[in-house]
């Protein structure tokens, strides 16, 4: 009698789950403001709790690494030296630059969005999907398709906002596409997500043209051509490029500039791309 | 049973599975030295439904996809769809149930992540259109296994204190109705 009545539970849950399976295909947005009020109540003990847990780890990380630090340390103080030296004759450069910039009138300058800092408040448990929560929502002007940076490089995309929270989906998920080109030559090539290549640290580069000038170490930024990422923002360096069996494109990985097995705080640009050009939400 | 008695179950473990949800997605991932994380929500789903019959399986099964379902952007519905099925498997062993035994809640909590993870997998071969088999059984599917089987050794005993305190007082409180 009890397995018949779980067994009608069950049939229950069935059809209504692949009632709302379709609906949500289709539609995608059907159960947003669902998400929107759950999200309301559970960003802030979210917020809390994975404070807790990151102080536990980081309690336990100290410990761990603090050799490691000091080692660390010494070989750090050596590189500032050479940093700054550098830094000073960079300088130079950079006023010269300022100067020619004048000269060819290039008043668009990339990578100057206004951008907002939030902390990653949840993250996928398992590592099926790569997709993270930061804890700045609409209350903040983040919007669905805003680009998301973290340590100068860019990480994911904004896939789905709450008042409180935010749902970033990264690049290196499989469902991840993205234009991009290299700085270098301009040659423009597609940034795909793959778990296989994110084992080793990496995103696989494909479609670039067989007669492309495409370099292994080649600053990889993102093109003008997507339809959702900004103009300009680094993603990584090229490596093992190489043609493809067919000679009709070349293909290889990229070394992301962002690290993402240990994302805490990231950059929300608060500009999207439209099709009329990349216009700040809620100020028209 | 008494209608209060389950109304407060419900409660009290929708906000276990809440709980343990939280403490799923925002401690675990973040505590960089695992390699995996164990899958609490699961154990919990698997742990009720073995303990007090296929219904209370398939309530925390909802549950726990339903925490899921909101968090993850995938078709609404995959997660509670998956959890249910895996509450009502374990609750059709609840006659065996005899609580000194861990064998048998091991056994089914391996067929459960197995299950669990085969399902996911076929839902992203459908989406995706790639399987990477061997990848993901090897990085992904057997160290959450591992992982969730070392868990389940100690939160399997603790569900099992708690429900029999709180089994304790609800039978209590029944004769002093009564």
């Amino acid at each position: 009698m009890h397995n018949r009545l779980s067994k009608n539970i069950l049939i229950i849950i069935t059809i209504f789950c692949g009632f709302l399976m379709v609906v949500s295909y289709l539609q995608s947005s059907v159960l947003d403001p669902v998400r929107y009020y759950v999200g309301y109540f559970m960003t802030p003990v979210q917020s809390g709790i994975n404070r807790f847990g990151i102080t536990v780890s980081n309690g336990i990380r100290e410990q761990r690494h603090l050799r490691e630090v000091y080692d660390e340390n010494l070989r750090l103080q050596q590189r500032v030296d050479a940093l700054t030296e550098e830094n000073s004759r960079l300088r130079s450069d950079e006023l010269e630059l300022e100067r020619l910039r004048e000269l060819y009138r290039l008043d668009q300058n990339y990578m100057q969005y206004p951008k907002v800092a939030a902390r990653v408040i949840a993250r996928d448990s398992q590592k099926w999907f790569r997709v993270f929560r930061i804890d700045k929502g609409l209350s903040d002007g983040i919007t669905k398709d805003m680009n998301v940076l973290s340590g100068g490089g860019l990480v994911g995309i904004v896939t789905e906002v709450g008042a409180n929270y935010a749902t970033v989906r990264s690049i290196i998920d499989d469902e991840s596409n993205v234009y991009a080109m290299s700085q270098y030559s301009n040659d423009t090539c597609l940034v795909k997500g793959s778990i296989t290549a994110y084992e080793d640290g990496m995103l696989d580069i494909t479609n670039i043209d067989k007669n492309a000038v495409f370099n292994d170490g080649d600053a990889v930024i993102t093109s003008p051509l997507s339809t959702k990422f900004l103009p300009g923002i680094l993603i990584g360096y090229a490596s093992g490029i190489s043609i493809n069996s067919q000679h009709l494109t070349k293909s290889g990985r990229l070394i992301p500039v962002a690290d993402f097995d240990n994302i805490q705080e990231v950059l929300v640009i608060t500009q999207i791309k439209t099709e009329s050009g990349i216009i700040t939400p809620g100020e028209e | 049973m008494r209608y209060k008695v389950i109304a407060k179950r419900i409660l009290i473990y929708f906000l276990l599975v809440v709980l343990a949800f939280i403490v799923q997605t925002c401690v675990f991932p973040f505590l960089s030295f695992l390699a995996s994380t164990p899958n609490l929500i699961l154990i919990i789903t698997f742990t009720y439904g073995f303990i007090y019959g296929t219904e209370w399986g398939i309530l925390c099964g909802f549950f726990a996809g339903l925490m899921m379902d909101l968090f993850y952007t995938e078709p609404f519905g995959l997660f509670i769809l998956i959890y249910s099925y895996l509450g009502f498997f374990s609750g059709l062993f609840s006659h065996t149930y005899r609580s000194d035994s861990i064998f048998l809640p091991l056994m089914l909590c391996l067929v459960s992540e197995v299950f669990y993870n085969f399902a996911i997998l076929a839902y992203r071969y459908m989406t995706i259109g790639e399987l990477y088999f061997n990848y993901s059984l090897e990085h992904i599917i057997i160290p959450e296994i591992f992982f969730t089987l070392l868990v389940t050794l100690l939160v399997y005993r603790l569900l099992l204190i708690a429900n029999r305190r709180m089994d304790r007082v609800d039978d209590l409180r029944g004769q002093q109705a009564a």
